[in-house]
């Protein structure tokens, strides 16, 4: 059994969202990124560095030098080095020969030398490192966090897992993957409650045995998941007020999946009855709060019924380049247009499948 | 798409998300009047089955494989499907996967289209949009109004309104693609 400490995933992010996470790692480490984009600007020297706060005041209160709302990373005031003359951004500027004063900032002519176009980085900085280092090349610019990132929804953000989380994450992909693997390899997968730490469903590939399409490891493990819940909430209901007809039908085939389930729970000699500790099926909206660990990436069908099932989290073991959902050839969990949006980890460095 | 609106007003009645559908193998020649028959239907079954993933096609896919088995995937191959609204990209997949590639639906489904709305799942999918789609329309807005009335302003931003052309769906509107 490796070491915990073996256990190390990778967030499966946005292209957009990892571009930037790789240009923030780049920054930090004190390399090179790729440069902003520049725009032009009007600067001018103060002539007396006392009249500072005049100048600024001036240029708040005229409405032709206001920066635009995404320039909120640019300094007004550029202190050259060794106690070297105060430079002020004026306002942006379209025309590189244009060098009048701002309209409405006369009156301050003869505080300031003659207006300069410059370029300064109309992109927003992503680190410190970055912010620094576009400041000793062009003008100064903030590092303002909240800015930094793309605008993402919660589900979007990047994630860190916490130890314990990685614990109980490599603990459930180590057990899929093993599913997988006494079972010819074929596509396995389990739905976990992570509060109680127990395994809700259990299901592998049916595809062949059924010959049926659809049948995929994650649906399969899906399908047996609701018909779980579905079952106790059902005879909790029974208990109380007599069924209505109509749920027979469903309580029928919610009990067929379960005894699909409950086989495959006594092949592989681990039994899970109806009473999941910590884990209320009565209160649970479809697979809310629940996490999926999957054997192989899943397919866009099973990626989207993870998503309609509103899953906290998707772990996978190996990558389905020809057609994985959640980073290969898609990434459906973080689609901006999809009303909900889980987290995907896989491993880090993805080893070859175990034989 | 009458048999497909019947499915979904069944599924209204039950209180569920109104989307009905229908697989149709055709015989004949194309174009002539040819002979239709309904392979099998269904309609939206999530509430019911306290599962997200009940959809019409699902449903009606499950139906025939319960009901003759694996020569199902056969007889879906050369079936062509009738739904009142985008399959969404759960359904998109799940086509691909039994190899239905007509594909005719009323309206679109900007918030979970499998069809063009939000990605193509299937670019080799020969789709046909905007058929009776006012109809698919306003029978869901039948069921936001009765289930959800607040929500009734956010159903125009998930059910778009009839597509023009089906030009538009044929366009890949995502930067991933599925192939
Ligand atoms: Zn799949
Ligand atoms: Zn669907």
């Amino acid at each position: 059994m490796p070491d915990a400490n073996d256990d190390d995933f990778r967030q499966v992010l946005s292209r957009e969202h990892e571009a930037l996470e790789k240009r923030r790692r780049r920054a930090a480490a004190g390399l090179e990124t790729a440069p902003p984009k520049l725009r032009l600007a009007l600067c001018a020297t103060l002539l007396d560095k006392r009249d500072t706060g005049i100048l600024l005041r001036a240029l708040r209160e005229t409405p032709s030098c206001a920066l635009p709302e995404d320039l909120a990373h640019l300094r007004r005031i550029f202190k050259t080095p060794n106690d070297g003359p105060v430079k002020l951004l004026l306002c942006c500027s379209e025309n590189p020969n244009d060098c009048t004063l701002p309209q409405g900032l006369e009156a301050m002519r003869d505080k300031l030398g003659d207006p300069e176009v410059i370029e300064i980085p109309e992109s927003t900085p992503v680190s410190y490192e970055e912010a620094r280092s576009w400041t000793m090349r062009y003008w100064p610019v903030n590092f303002i966090k909240s800015r930094a990132g793309l605008s993402l929804k919660p589900g979007l953000q990047v994630l860190d897992l916490t130890q314990s989380d990685r614990v109980q994450a490599g603990k459930y992909l180590r057990q899929v993957t093993a599913l997988s693997a006494s079972h010819q390899g074929k596509d396995a997968a389990l739905i976990v409650e992570p509060n109680a730490d127990v395994v809700v469903a259990k299901s592998l590939d049916t595809t062949t045995e059924e010959g049926h399409p659809l049948r995929h490891a994650a649906m399969n493990c899906i399908n047996s998941t609701c018909a779980r819940i579905l079952q106790t909430r059902l005879s909790k209901q029974a208990d109380a007020v007599p069924s209505p007809a109509s749920a027979a039908g469903s309580r029928k085939r919610a009990k067929l999946d379960e005894e699909k389930h409950d086989s495959l729970a006594k092949e592989t000699g681990d039994l899970e009855n109806d009473d999941f500790p910590g884990f209320d099926p009565v209160n649970t909206y479809l697979c809310t709060g629940l996490d999926a660990y999957l054997s192989m990436e899943p397919c866009p069908m099973c990626a989207m019924a993870l998503l309609h099932s509103r899953v906290r989290r998707v772990f996978y073991a190996s990558p389905n380049p020809r057609r994985g959902a959640l980073g290969s050839c898609a990434r459906i969990h973080c689609h901006e247009q999809l009303n909900h949006h889980f987290q995907v980890f896989t491993c880090a460095d993805p080893k070859p499948k175990e034989s | 798409m009458r048999a497909a609106l019947a499915e979904g007003e069944a599924a209204l009645a039950r209180r569920e998300v109104p989307i009905g559908c229908v697989f149709v193998v055709r015989q004949g020649e194309e174009n002539v009047a040819a002979e239709e028959t309904v392979l099998t239907s269904g309609g939206n079954e999530t509430n019911e089955e306290a599962n997200a993933t009940r959809h019409a096609e699902i449903v009606a896919i499950d139906r025939l494989f319960a009901r003759v088995g694996p020569s199902a995937k056969d007889l879906l191959a050369s079936s062509e499907l009738f739904v009142t609204c985008e399959p969404c990209i759960m359904c998109a997949g799940a086509l691909r996967e039994v190899g239905v590639r007509k594909i005719t639906f009323g309206c679109g489904n900007d918030k979970f289209g499998g069809c063009g709305s939000v990605i193509t799942v299937d670019p080799d999918a020969d789709l046909r949009a905007g058929l009776l789609a006012d109809e698919a329309v306003s029978l869901l807005q039948k069921f936001y109004q009765r289930e959800n009335p607040q929500s009734r302003d956010t159903l125009a931003a998930k059910f778009s309104a009839p597509s023009p052309s089906p030009t538009k769906v044929d366009q890949d509107v995502s930067a991933d693609t599925l192939s």
